[in-house]
């Protein structure tokens, strides 16, 4: 049975090599980057046979008990089979890519996907939906990374931000998911989630929570209404696009509905949602797909259209089991990763992808092997007969109609039927808009134009051996080796059953489709529908406006408006916070003890410097005047015997007076206060009101006994749990040290940002200075 | 400007503050003191030769201080949380151990490595930063 160990490895074993190829000369970084899924494939293919279909052995790992979260890892078939597939296809992707980019494969490039690996790796093997969630965004992160790597080019960055904010607001949303069902059923952990699978649906309200996940899940997979970004995501290089869009990222959001469906099987929402959300995706892309020219972004639809398949699966599954999840994952994995390769393949032979191109071009001739795997790949799109998209297809067929015979012609079925149409309409045309051209070739081209590496066809070869294994010998491929325990029909039906007949009436229906689609396309009632760019653009408008409907009411003024907002805000807050505690002014004692009284020698010198900071005219003058408050603070602490309290405050109040000193002595003399009367008197009133609740807050404070005072118990615990006398420095590095780590990473950053600021910032200030011309500082390096 | 005696001193400075800080960070587990004092008494060191020899040079001089010293000073703080994880235990969890040394004995524990981290991310940043600002000024 596999272990903790072997499960870590498998997850770290990308990250660390990751790690690694940044530290490799360029010629090794590609070679290294293939031990990475060579071992997570080593470490996870013999676990295979080990594990029972229902099996799921889960691995404690702890974490933060005190708040009910655990790291705990497991393992059960469908993230075993993810580890295979990601390990498996990730193999082929890096060869792939080494001879696809070549030269332009940097370190970082490989350091991003090997990560994007291991966090993909993490999802399928957590049992905890918090450590699921963390990976998950690791997903987020490393894929934008993936698809804006060609930093220089402005579609790239694009589509990489678009993926990034859409993905990653659904990962906020499946946080907030996460978190509320946490607190509805006392654990984060799946199994346990599970185990209560029926006690949480009878509650009512388990519809905030799923509502939530659903978001999560449809936004990473692309569901309609959140389908643009993934065509958007097309500028990233082929291998990238082959992996992203197969077998790992969009598949994350599939993933978690197949983690979600023990819990929420019985739902009510369950089927309903799924099913229209899955079957709207399947139709919408797939109309999108087939008005596409350019081949990538045909695929991309094509690809968010069998998401939708996914999706609508798992509803129905509510009714049919989990039979066939994983042969319906694993044939879009094999054949759209291939497919994305070929594509690349084809982009490298003809110097472009789009079909208005590539259909003049009589070119079947010069590639043949080409031609048979794009033949393959799109005719497991089709899911013809012998492939592995066929057996595929029947079992969706299954799930849709809920039983061997239909009993009704549902309008799940009705959309089905059309949409899985329009899918054989374009995977048609993938292969003949390619291949078969209607004119006369363009001669002046030349063939062969380049030398391309043999691998960029080796790979996806490979990777379409499964198709056709799975197609013809189902019996023993799916139910021997992927899934075993399941029996399944021969390659070609004995009978003529309903599924077959509507299998094979789509097939005619697409063919008929596919050589008139053109005309179809134009009919007056489908060209007036909203086409792909029009549903996008229409939401990047209305994201946009929102936005900079919300600056406009947050960010509008100055720093003193920012300033005055934050502050009275905080004041208000504190104030309510108060009355709503129970406080009332009669419970004011006075805070400074007789014995303290010289504890009236710091408090004046504070008071006259806050006095002489608002008084005094001059930047200079004031941040000295402000700094006297910091120093007077410092002998408070003191009398207050709180020396290390005092010696930060001290240091502190240093440091910041020379870096204030440092940055006001390149500013401008202040100017006469230019603020009309109104605005003076309104600054003023939010000033007093934020000086007099913070300063009776503070008073307040001083004279309130809290009921556990935290401070004795650390003090107590301080000399006999960590051997040390100071308990501020104990709570520092020990009680706290979570904290503090976390401060020292902020701080690291801030330098960072501090520095990459000035940097930028330089360039510009240095300019007028040198007294150079506006060409030459542009021709200047920074 | 340049000033003699402000080199004079400032020269003489940065070693005895960096002795300081020391002192303050080993102490202070049992007293006042601690990385974070420690590190801004340094850092004040090296804000006062950036005034005394001018930025360019100080940053010249103790680049790889400012460059590297917070990165090494998160390294190490994950370094001595990650030594409990090793061994079976939550993150940041601490051990402590008397050494016995001739007639004397050391107090050793994992929070003064920490502590080191810390100690090395605050100078890194606060001279990062001070120097930043300090540019400019001869």
């Amino acid at each position: 049975m596999p272990t903790l160990t072997t499960l870590v490895l498998i997850i770290g074993v990308p990250f660390l090599v990751a790690a690694l190829v940044l530290l490799l000369p360029r010629a090794w970084a590609g070679r290294a980057a293939l031990l990475a899924p060579a071992a997570v494939l080593v470490l996870a293919a013999p676990l295979w046979p080990l594990l029972d279909a229902d099996a799921v052995q889960r691995l404690p790992v702890e974490w933060f008990p005190s708040l009910n979260m655990t790291a705990d890892l497991r393992v059960d078939r469908l993230g075993l089979f993810f580890v295979l597939l990601i390990g498996g296809i990730g193999l082929g992707i890096v060869q792939y890519a080494r001879h696809y980019l070549g030269e332009k494969a940097r370190p970082e490039f490989w350091a991003a996907l090997l990560a994007f690996m291991g966090a993909m790796l993490g999802i399928v093997l957590s049992d905890s939906l918090i450590l699921l969630f963390v990976f998950w965004e690791l997903t987020t992160i490393t894929s934008a990374l993936l698809i804006g790597m060609d930093f220089g080019s402005a579609e790239a960055r694009r589509g990489a931000i678009q993926a990034f904010l859409v993905t990653g607001l659904g990962g906020l949303a499946l946080l907030a998911g996460i978190v509320l069902l946490g607190q509805m059923a006392g654990t984060y952990n799946l199994s346990e989630l599970a185990a209560r699978s029926g006690e949480i649906v009878a509650d009512p309200a388990h519809v905030w929570p799923l509502a939530l996940l659903f978001v999560g899940a449809f936004t990473k997979s692309a569901q309609f209404p959140f389908h643009f970004w993934l065509p958007g995501a097309m500028a990233a290089p082929a291998p990238v696009s082959a992996y992203l869009h197969s077998a790992t990222m969009v598949k994350a959001g599939v993933f978690l509905l197949g983690r979600l469906f023990p819990i929420f099987h019985a739902s009510e929402y369950w089927l309903p949602t799924l099913a229209v959300v899955g079957l709207t995706t399947f139709l919408v892309a797939g109309w999108n797909a087939v008005l596409a020219y350019d081949l990538k972004q045909l695929l991309a639809h094509s690809t968010v259209a069998y998401l939708g398949v996914l999706t609508a699966l798992y509803g129905f599954y509510a009714v049919v089991g989990t039979r066939g999840e994983v042969v319906n994952i694993m044939n879009h994995a094999l054949y759209k990763s291939s497919l994305f390769l070929l594509i690349g393949w084809v982009e490298k032979r003809m110097g472009t992808r789009d079909l208005a191109v590539l259909g003049r071009e009589r070119w079947l001739g010069h590639a043949r092997v080409g031609a048979v795997l794009i033949g393959i790949g799109a005719f497991a799109m089709a899911g013809l007969p012998f492939l592995l998209g066929f057996m595929a297809k029947d079992v969706f067929f299954q799930a849709v109609i809920g039983g061997p015979y239909v009993e009704e012609i549902t309008l799940y079925l009705g959309i089905t039927l059309v949409a899985s149409t329009l899918a054989t309409i374009y995977a048609l045309k993938v292969w003949a808009g390619t291949f078969l051209g209607r004119e006369a070739p363009v001669l002046d081209r030349g063939y062969p134009p380049k030398k391309i590496s043999p691998w960029l066809l080796v790979v996806p070869m490979v990777l379409l051996v499964p198709q056709v294994i799975g197609g013809v010998v189902p019996g023993w491929f799916l139910g021997t080796v992927v899934e075993p325990g399941t029996t399944w029909g021969p390659a070609i039906w004995r009978y003529l059953d309903v599924k077959v007949a509507l299998s094979l009436g789509i097939l005619v229906l697409g063919a008929f489709g596919y050589l008139h689609w053109e005309r179809i396309a134009r009919l007056p009632l489908l060209s007036r529908l909203p086409g792909p760019q029009h549903v996008s653009d229409g939401l990047a408008e209305g994201a946009l406006g929102f936005s900079t409907w919300m600056s406009r009411a947050i960010q509008a003024g100055g720093h003193p408006r920012y300033m005055a907002v934050t502050l009275v805000f905080t004041a208000a807050m504190a104030g309510v916070g108060l009355w709503w505690g129970g406080w009332r002014p009669a419970d004011a004692t006075w805070p400074i003890g007789p014995e303290l009284n010289l504890a009236w020698l710091p408090t004046m010198l504070i008071a006259a410097g806050a006095l002489l900071t608002v008084i005094i005219p001059g930047r200079i003058q004031k941040v000295i005047m402000m700094a006297l408050v910091g120093y007077g603070m410092a002998v408070v602490y003191v009398m207050y015997r709180a020396p290390d309290l005092a010696l930060t405050q001290l240091l502190v109040e240093t440091v910041s007076l020379i870096l204030l000193l440092l940055i006001f002595r390149r500013l401008p003399r202040l100017s006469a206060d230019a603020r009309p009367p109104a605005q003076r008197l309104a600054h003023g009133v939010a000033a007093g009101v934020v000086g007099v609740t913070m300063g009776g807050l503070a008073w307040i404070a001083a004279g309130v006994d809290a009921p556990q005072p935290t401070g004795a118990e650390q003090a107590a615990l301080s000399l006999p749990v960590a051997l040390g006398r100071n308990v501020v420095n104990v709570i520092l590095v020990d009680f706290r040290g979570t904290d503090t780590f976390g401060e020292i990473v902020v701080l690291a950053i801030a330098a960072l940002g501090a520095l990459a600021l000035f940097r930028v910032g330089g360039a510009h200030a240095e300019t007028p200075k040198d007294g150079a011309t506006a060409a030459q500082a542009a021709g200047r390096e920074p | 400007v340049r000033s003699l005696i402000l080199e004079r001193v400032a020269r003489w400075l940065l070693p005895v503050a960096t002795l300081f800080a020391l002192y303050l960070l080993l102490r202070g587990h049992n007293q006042p003191g601690g990385g974070f004092i420690a590190g801004l008494v340094t850092g004040c060191a090296v804000v006062l030769q950036a005034m005394a020899f001018g930025a360019r040079r100080t940053r010249r001089h103790l680049a790889p201080l400012m460059r590297v010293a917070p990165w090494v000073g998160v390294t190490i703080a994950l370094a001595s949380g990650l030594v409990a994880v090793a061994v079976g235990q939550p993150f940041l969890t601490h051990y402590h151990q008397y050494v016995p040394l001739g007639a004397n004995r050391v107090f050793l524990s994992t929070t003064l490595i920490f502590d080191i981290g810390v100690y090395l991310a605050v100078v890194g940043v606060a001279a990062t930063v001070a120097n930043l600002f300090a540019e400019g000024i001869e």
